[in-house]
């Protein structure tokens, strides 16, 4: 639902993760790539659900938006030390997580210039180091880390591949379905269905 | 502060961030494991220029269309004198290395040095590795100064890492027919080849085309008048070259009918002692020019000056203008030629003969 508070700015709601809504102004909307190709157009009837981020990430992205309405268009990325002292400010006073779930949405909404800044500062952590100091600013996954992950991987394939094979052994057994009892008839279509489904993920 | 989770971030403002990293760093950041090296490799980039030199402080240079002031050189040298080197891991092994800038002008040039070592291990899977992550291949490759069994095994490994090379350079005193043979055979080359080596068996006779479009051979006389008419060069400069007169009359007989229609230049230069090249340049001139139609050349603004020898690295050559005589093919093309003598002061009774044969087309 855009809320009229004037002719020259409209305002759109926006919702959290939480279900909490906020008000943010179309011109810090249209920053967002995201909101362009989804909404803009049609408009939006109800609040605007980005229900992935949470209100406090939200609020963080859609301040940087504001702030920068009246800025000139994006025309690429800008060195970190050409920032002004209130970007450096909204860099500095946030703690890594905060940092990552900006970048996160921020990558969602297609926010072109507070991702690359974003990117930018990152790339920053990096500069000058080799290989053995990169390590000591980075989480690099372990050895054990992708076994595990391997691991998961694996049992997911393995156990899906045993639903398929049950479901495909019930349907060759059932083959007129008009004489099942009704009970059986459902966990029959139950079977074929998951049996769907899972070539359907499978392509 | 806590390490940052970096490869947790959606692909898109990783590979944002990668691009905003410099070269040596993009290098190392691919190093770390084998997902940063994918990652690095999914970057849109720049296609840079990559040069290969293997010699005793062997280098691979990097240079990139859009900073073309910038050179990234990864050096292997056979000592480090640098004693403030930190370590540097590849495929698990630690090297040491340091780096260091150096301004030429406008120009700057980055270094990434690390050992040698005896087969070019290091260096092998540094190129290997680079040219993965830009997904670009070599384009220039140098051997300089390397014996028969690790130029054939140089030229055995390029082979499989890609089907062609831009620009090959070799240099190597004594070259031995089947080294010579192994890189005829393995590299296929697509703008420039120079050789300069002697090849050790003087009876090696090499009759296949050479489909190169520019060659520079300092010792050819193992090329035969046969490979030359076969093979569809835009620049040949043969020095030390075993061709007769008659040689050379039969291939302007051949380029009059129509054969080699990409020549540009062709120069010749045969080096002999005593009487074995002909005394009467005006004889010399009678069996070059047998049958065939010549006029004198006048000069004309339209006839370029200047030759290109590699389109890859800007090099040229300036052709001869005076006492040149001129043959015309039938579609107007003209070929230009120009012969000379020169004592050698230094070894009595030495002389140089210079040909040069100058294609082009006054109205282009």
């Amino acid at each position: 639902m855009t809320s009229p508070a004037s002719s020259s700015e409209v305002k759109y709601l926006i919702e959290s993760s939480e279900g909490n809504t906020f008000d943010v102004s179309g011109a810090a909307l249209r920053q967002s790539n995201t909101f362009n190709a989804m909404f803009l157009n049609i408009g939006a009837d109800g609040p605007i659900p980005f229900t992935d981020y949470n209100e406090a990430t939200l609020k963080k992205v859609f301040e940087y938006c504001e702030h920068s309405v009246n800025e000139e268009n994006y025309s690429g990325p800008k060195h970190q030390d050409d920032l002004s002292k209130w970007d450096l400010n909204f860099f500095n006073e946030m703690d890594q997580k905060m940092f990552i779930d900006v970048i996160n949405a921020s990558n969602f909404l297609d926010i072109e210039r507070l991702t690359s800044y974003c990117c930018e500062r990152i790339a920053r952590m990096l500069r000058g180091k080799n290989t053995q100091e990169m390590i000591k600013v980075i989480t690099l996954p372990t050895a054990e880390e992708l076994e595990a992950k391997q691991k998961v991987e694996e049992k997911k394939a393995a156990a899906a591949k045993k639903v398929a094979e049950k479901a495909a052994e019930t349907a060759e057994k059932t083959e007129t379905l008009e004489e099942l009892p009704v009970q059986q008839l459902v966990q029959t279509t139950r079977n074929k269905l998951t049996r769907k489904y899972l070539s359907f993920s499978n392509e | 502060m806590s390490r940052f989770p970096l490869l947790r971030l959606p692909t898109l403002p990783l590979l944002n961030c990668i691009q905003y990293l410099k070269v040596f760093e993009i290098i190392d950041f691919s190093l770390l494991s084998k997902r940063t090296k994918a990652l690095v490799s999914l970057v849109n980039w720049n296609q840079p220029d990559i040069h290969l030199n293997f010699s005793e402080d062997s280098k691979l240079c990097l240079k990139f269309p859009n900073d073309p002031g910038l050179e990234w050189i990864l050096d292997f040298e056979s000592e480090l004198y640098d004693e403030l080197y930190t370590t540097r891991a590849i495929d698990g092994n630690q090297f040491p290395s340091y780096i260091d800038s150096v301004l030429h002008g406008p120009k700057a040039f980055h270094h990434l040095v690390f050992p040698n070592d005896e087969h070019f291990e290091t260096m092998r899977k540094m190129a290997e590795h680079v040219s993965a992550i830009f997904r670009t291949p070599i384009a220039s490759f140098e051997i300089n100064q390397q014996s028969d069994p690790s130029t054939m095994s140089i030229v055995k490994w390029l082979s499989t890492l890609q089907p062609s090379v831009v620009d090959l350079d070799v240099t190597i005193d004594d070259i031995t027919a089947p080294t010579l043979l192994c890189i005829l055979d393995n590299i296929k080359v697509t703008d420039h080849f120079s050789l300069d080596s002697k090849v050790i068996s003087s009876e090696f006779e090499y009759h296949k085309a050479i489909d190169i479009p520019s060659v520079i051979l300092s010792h050819s006389q193992w090329i035969t008048l046969k490979s030359i008419l076969n093979s569809s060069y835009r620049v040949l400069v043969l020095e030390e070259s075993n061709s007769t007169f008659w040689d050379i009359n039969s291939f302007l007989m051949h380029w009059l009918n129509g054969s080699n229609p990409q020549l540009e230049y062709i120069s010749i230069r045969r080096s002999m002692k005593g009487k074995a090249i002909e005394e009467d340049i005006e004889e010399a001139f009678q069996i070059i020019t047998k049958d065939l139609e010549v006029r004198e050349h006048e000069e004309n603004e339209k006839r370029p000056m200047r030759i290109s020898i590699s389109l890859h690295r800007p090099s040229s050559y300036s052709p001869p203008n005076d006492w040149c005589y001129d043959i015309v093919r039938n579609d107007g093309t003209i070929g230009t030629f120009h012969q000379t003598y020169f004592h050698r002061s230094d070894v009595p009774d030495f002389k140089f003969h210079y040909f040069y044969f100058h294609v082009w087309n006054k109205n282009i």
